[in-house]
This record gives C-alpha cells, structure tokens and sequence, in this order.
C-alpha cells in the first residue's frame, strides 16, 4: 500500500473511515475495529497503534461514557445515577459511538503510514498550487529553526553562564535567544529568496510540480475495486433492511444474507493492504 | 564573438556614493574556465549579480553587458535557463525540504512537463552519482553534498554559463576540492562555461583558463594563471593570492613557465621555505581527558572510542579530521554540553573555558557592534573600560562599533565574535574552525592575533579542516580518525610524518620520498 499512487490511497482512505462513520452497526464495526487492527500491524508492525493507545482508549471511553449520561431516550432503565436513569439503548448507543470512534482513528493512524506528507502534498498540489508551495517552504523551515534552535542554545548558555541568576535575567536570556533566532532566520530568508529568483521563480505565473509517483495498471484495478466495493455497499444499504436502529426502540441484531454479504464486501475492502503485502511477499519468497 | 563580453561596467548601489565597480571589462568565451579572485570587498559578488538580472541589486549601472553579441537586457526571460548561478551557502540556497524537490524546482518554475522533468532529472542524477541521495532531507545531507544538489538543480536547465559566487567558501577542504573537480569535469565535458568567484584560489589557478583580479572594484589583472601570477607576485600585499608552490618557484627566480601543481613544481626542482618557529611545549597540562567514549543515542553508532587528548599551558593545539569525525563532538563534551558515557575531563585547576562556534552569528545578541562588546560585558559583570576600549582596538573594531554585526564582512564577525569569547576571561579558547569562509588576508591577521593571545598565556584548541592554516599557527596537531586521536604530535613532525594530509612544504621535500 505504501507504494500506491496517493490517489489510490486516499480512496481506501475515504472508504475505510466513511463506513464507520455512517453505518452504526454493531457487526460492521467491530469488523471494521478489528480488521483495521490487523491492517495497521501489517503496515507497521503496530507501532503507532502502541504510540496512540492511551488516547484512543480514552476518546472510545469517554463517548461510552458520556452518551448514557447525557442522554436518556430509551425503555429499558438499568439503573439511576444521581437521579438520572441510565438505559439500555443509550449504553449501546454509547458504544456504537466509541466502536466507530475507534474504527476512524484506527483507519487514520492507517492512513499515516500510507499517505505520508509528500503523497498529501501531491493531493493538495492538484487543487492549490500557491497553498501547496507554500506549505512546502514551511515544512523545510521547521527541522532548520529546530536545528538554528539547538545551536544557538549551547552558545547562549556558554556565553551567559557568567551572568547572574535569577528569574528575571532568565526570561531575558529567553527573548535574547529568541530574537537572534528570529533575525537569523529573516537574514536567512533573504538569501533563499535570492536563490528562488536565480533559478527562476515567479517569472511564470503558473508552475508545474513534479512528483515521482505513477498511476500504474495496479492503481487502476484497485481505484475500480474500492468504487466498486463502494457503490455496492451503498446500494445494499438503501435496499433496505440493513439499519440497525437503537431509538426509540432497539431491535435486535438480525443475521440476514444481506448483511453477511455487506460484511463480506466492506471486510475484504478493508484488508487490501493485508493482501497487497502478502502478495509481496509471495514474490519475494519464490524468487528465493 | 566571446559569449559574455563586459565593457566599461561601473556600479554604484542605491543610497550610496562610493562605485563598487569602476570601469570593468573583459571577456569571456565559450567553454572557458574562468576564475574572479581578488581581496575581500573587492566586488566579486557585486560583479557577478550584474550578470544575472534576476538577482541584480538596486542602484546606477553604466556601461554595458553583452550576451553573444547582444546587450543582456534585450533578452527575455529565458535568460534565467541561459545563465545559471551557484551561491556561497549551500543551506540558504536550498528552497526545499528534499533532495528531488530541490531538483526539480528550477525546472518547476519554467513548467516542464511531468515526463519531461522525470527524464532530466534521471540524467542529471546519474551523471552526479547521486542515487542514493534522492530521497533524503536536504538537512541530513553534508555541506558538499548540498553544493552538489545546487549544482545540479542549475544544470538541469542547461546553461549556457554557470556562475559561482564562492561555492567552496563553507566547505571542507576535501568537499571543496571535489566540488571544483567535479565543476572541471562538467566544463570540460560538455562545454558549459564557467565563471567562478573564489579566494580559495591554490586549486582554481590549476583548472583556470583565465584569471581575471580585482582590486577595490577594478580589475587589477587579467589574462592567462601564469601572466596574472607573476603580476601578483610582484605586488607585496598580494603575494598571498599566488598559490604556495607558484610563488616559490617565482621565488627561486627559475626560468620556464609557473608551476601550479606540486607534479609541476616538483619536475622544476621547485623547495619550499617555511618561516614558522615553534613555542617550547609548556609542561603543565590545563586539560586532559583520558579514554572518552561517546554515542549520541543508546542504539547509535559510538562516535568517540578510548580517547585522549592533552592540552599543554600556552600552546596551540589543531585538530584536524574529516567531515563527521566527531571532532565538533568533542568540543561539546569538553565545554561539558555532552557527557561521555564513559572517561572524564580534567580541566586544571583556574583554568576557564571560552568557545567560539563556526558559525559567528550565533554569538550575536545586540543591535550594534558595541552593544555585543559593551552591553555584554556588563551584563556578565566583566567590564572594564580601559581593558574593553584596549582590545577593540586591538581586533581593530573601533570603526565598525555603530554597525549592525550581520552587515560586517565574515572576518569582522569572526573578531567581534571571538572579542565577546574574551570578555569572559577565558584562559582556554576552543575554536571551531575560525577560518571557516574566510580569505587568505583575514587568516594572516588571525594567525597573528592568536599567536598575541598565546603570549598573553591563553592556551588554545582549535579544530580545523585547515591544513595551510594550521601549519601557520599551530604548535601541534592532533588528527582525529574512528573515534579515537591517532596522531598527536608537534607541527612540524606532524606534517612531515604524513604523506597525504600534509602541507604543499613538506609535499615537496625529496628527503622524504
């Protein structure tokens, strides 16, 4: 996946996280939960998904939790807390939220390893050309100012180690070391801007932008499964049949052929990167 | 008809009455190499701009430019493609954040098409070598291989002339001989005309076809590297700009043309000379380490292995090394911004460490020259008139006290930056690299300066790519290789043990081979 064309990626970007979002149902988002589990593995070995873990369990459980206490539609009381009623129906609303809350956040950290900055880049350059540019000319700025930063520090706090301490010289060392980072950086720009002009910048109106990516045959394939995929799943959904309804009344999950196929299609959208990696390396593995 | 033709060029910048450039002229032809030198403010730069009208700075211009024939400003704007330019520092000049973006944003600018652009860029990558670079951040690259990118961005919209403005200016020696080997193989190869600024002149005399020196914004000489030698050798302040071993063949009074490579000075029987008397080595040691291991990073390659290192009271200690050695790194351990993993600084007894980084703008904290002696020495409590007023003096800067320090040259910054290292009374300087950018006059003044502050009983470390400068100021040199010292002996054995690193003396001395 990590190969694709941004196009590509983003289109199974947009289907993985619109599915939760818009169809509340508990079978297609634990599906979705747990796919998007093993997808994330696949692409990095779980990594960010231990880095974010702590966050995504407490947005998932702040939405359990705040939807029953908030909201009290339903039938069915379990029990009253501080004078509220808590039901049933807006416990496992709760959860439907938290589950999809989930599913996006899995299906962007996803998305991260994927769609990393240059292929966005690339997405942006096709609608804002003078955004995308600029947002360029930023992104180099941010690991030289970190770098001017750090240097600056260690000469700063040689050359002040003489001066005496006390809170109010520390905070003008602060703004000392500040300003210099700031006129360096403008005495910087001038000279970047001189190098703009020499190679050219700015005679053109327009500019084109040049990115190493092709929309190969494979590309091709996969945009048609996931438009597929996504028309088909949208049609199954309008038939009918398929809501799972939580207000006023909650109905119990029905098993159905429909949903089994539903589940079947948007399952085995989710795992494209899982049978794209293993397709790697299948070929690497005969090849040996 | 010559490709660039300059006639009567005078320039004079706005809001000022004193011309920068008075009545020069010259040519250049097709597929030539030619090198501009001259002193500091002598205007390289200033001429080099005019040339490039995209870049050309405000003010009154008379005379005139020719390009093929054709006054330069009766041509559109795709003269920007015709005449490429190459500045002097390789993190400025890059726009972007990646290797192939750099690459391909001059070629952006004149919207190439996708294909178009993929193909150039594959050429030009694969004549520069640089594959394995392509998808690195520009930050992580060296100094050389940022030079090397700028070059090759200017190349893919194949000039007709390239212009350099000092390219090797910031680099290591090393990097800055291959940049300018690289920059021969390109004009010999396809003919690409040259025009390079440099006041590293010992290398570029060799490659030149022409040599062109200005002097207070006239051209002092110009003609053939062997005609404008022997000119400049007969000018006392300028013998300096004569590569070492072309002056000591002019020296010799042989007959025959000027050698400008050891294998021609060699064939002439050319012998070097060197003036230098070395200071006995002081017994006490001021700082010592023993057995300093260092990794930045616990999974990090191991920077500094079982080093050590010893400073003797007053003298001049060089370290030298390549590029990533760890010699900056041990710097830092030694002013105690890093702690070794393993081993220990000694630092005698009232003895204080003052440090003066490469780059003198990161010393700058005021508005003027005389907040960043004056103010500064207040605020850390160290002021006194009569001593403060005694060494501007003696750096020199009581002219320059009102200006703002970015507007000095790179040689003022460098002693307003070491005068405020002073202020803290210091009595071990740690220099990294002072000679970093700097022209041959402003190192003799150095060299000098140094040479006081050791008799006034400062002892010195200095870190240097500088070979030539070394040999002129050092007592010993100690060389840094795989994490540990493996040479640290006095200058002059030092040198004559080694057989590659080594100065153009001892390059030419028979006893040795």
């Amino acid at each position: 996946m990590k190969q694709r064309h941004p196009i590509t990626c983003l289109l199974y970007l947009a289907g993985t996280a619109a599915v939760p979002m818009l169809w509340l149902h508990p079978v297609v988002l634990t599906e979705a939960v747990i796919l998007l589990v093993v997808v994330n593995w696949i692409l990095d070995s779980g990594r960010q998904m231990k880095h974010n873990l702590g966050m995504m369990l407490v947005l998932a459980v702040m939405f359990l939790l705040v939807n029953p206490l908030f909201s009290h539609r339903g039938r069915i009381v379990l029990f009253t807390l501080w004078e509220n009623p808590i039901t049933l129906e807006s416990v496992v609303y709760g959860g439907l939220l938290a589950l999809s809350l989930l599913s996006v956040l899995l299906a962007f950290l996803a998305g991260n390893v994927y769609l990393d900055a240059d292929k966005w880049m690339y997405l942006f350059s096709r609608v804002a050309q003078k955004t995308t540019f600029a947002l360029l000319l930023c992104m180099r700025e941010i690991p030289v100012l970190r770098q001017r930063a750090q240097q600056l520090h260690a000469v700063h706090r040689l050359k002040y180690r003489a001066e005496p301490g006390g809170l109010h010289r520390r905070i003008g060392r602060g703004a000392r070391e500040l300003s210099a980072l700031v006129s360096w950086s403008l005495e910087d720009a001038l000279l970047v801007a001189q190098s703009m002009r020499a190679r050219g910048y700015g005679l053109h109106k327009k500019r084109t932008f040049y990115f190493s990516y092709r929309f190969r045959r494979g590309d091709m394939l996969l945009c048609c499964f996931f438009v597929l995929t996504g028309v088909a799943l949208f049609f199954l959904r309008r038939s009918g049949g398929l809501v799972f309804s939580v207000y006023p009344r909650m109905e119990p999950v029905l098993w159905s052929v429909k949903l089994g196929i539903g589940c079947l299609l948007y399952g085995f959208y989710l795992i494209t990167p899982v049978w794209l990696e293993m397709e790697e390396w299948q070929k690497w593995h005969c090849f040996k | 008809m010559a490709l660039l033709q300059i006639e009567n060029l005078s320039f004079t910048f706005a809001l000022s009455s004193r011309p920068v450039l008075q009545n020069i002229s010259f040519e250049v032809e097709a597929g030539e190499f030619v090198l501009l030198c001259g002193t500091t403010g002598s205007g390289k730069t200033t001429l080099l701009r005019q040339l490039k009208k995209e870049i050309r700075p405000a003010g009154q211009q008379s005379g005139a430019v020719y390009y093929r024939g054709k006054p330069l400003d009766s041509y559109g704007e795709n003269m920007v493609q015709e005449i490429g330019m190459v500045f002097q520092n390789p993190d400025a000049q890059c726009v972007t954040g990646s290797v192939w973006q750099e690459l391909a944003f001059s070629l952006e600018n004149q919207q190439t098409q996708v294909s178009e652009m993929r193909r150039r860029i594959a050429e030009m990558v694969s004549f520069f070598g640089m594959e394995q670079l392509m998808n690195k951040p520009i930050q992580t690259l060296s100094g050389g291989e940022k030079q090397m990118v700028a070059l090759a961005s200017v190349l893919l919209l194949r000039p007709a002339i390239i212009l350099l403005d000092e390219p090797t200016a910031q680099l290591d020696p090393v990097a800055g001989r291959s940049f300018l080997q690289f920059l021969k193989q390109v004009n010999e190869e396809f003919g690409i005309t040259v025009l390079i600024a440099e006041h590293h002149t010992e290398d570029v005399f060799a490659m030149a076809d022409k040599v062109v020196f200005l002097k207070d914004g006239q051209v002092f000489s110009q003609g053939a590297p062997e005609t404008v030698c022997r000119v400049l050798y007969t000018e006392p302040k300028l013998r300096r700009f004569v590569p070492q071993v072309s002056a000591w063949f002019l020296e010799s009074g042989k007959q025959g043309s000027v050698p400008f490579t050891v294998k021609e000075a060699r064939r002439q029987g050319v012998q070097g000379s060197r003036q230098k008397r070395f200071a006995p080595m002081g017994e006490e040691q001021v700082l010592s380490c023993r057995d300093i291991s260092f990794r930045y990073e616990k999974h990090a390659p191991t920077v500094l292995q079982d080093l050590e290192l010893f400073l003797y009271k007053g003298e001049l200690l060089a370290l030298m090394g390549a590029n990533g050695a760890g010699k900056s790194t041990l710097l830092k351990i030694l002013l105690g911004l890093e702690k070794p993993q393993r081993g220990k600084v000694k630092i005698g007894s009232g003895e204080q460490l003052g440090y003066l980084a490469q780059n003198p703008m990161l010393h700058f904290t005021h508005d003027t020259v005389r907040g960043e002696i004056y103010e500064y020495a207040k605020e850390i409590g160290t002021y006194d008139a009569a001593e403060t007023e005694r060494l501007v003096r003696w750096f020199g800067l009581d002219e320059l006290l009102d200006r703002h320090p970015y507007d000095l040259s790179g040689g003022q910054q460098q002693k307003t930056a070491l005068l405020s290292v002073l202020l803290q009374h210091p009595t071990i300087l740690l220099l990294d690299e002072p000679t970093k950018g700097m022209d041959a006059a402003f190192k003799e003044e150095l060299a000098e300066l140094l040479r006081q502050l050791k008799d006034g009983g400062k002892t010195i470390l200095m870190v240097t790519h500088d070979i030539a400068f070394a040999e002129s100021s050092a007592d010993r040199c100690a060389m840094l290789f795989d994490g540990g010292i493996t040479a640290q002996q006095p200058m002059a054995e030092f040198f004559a043990d080694n057989y590659f690193y080594t100065t153009a003396y001892d390059k030419l001395r028979e006893e040795q081979r």
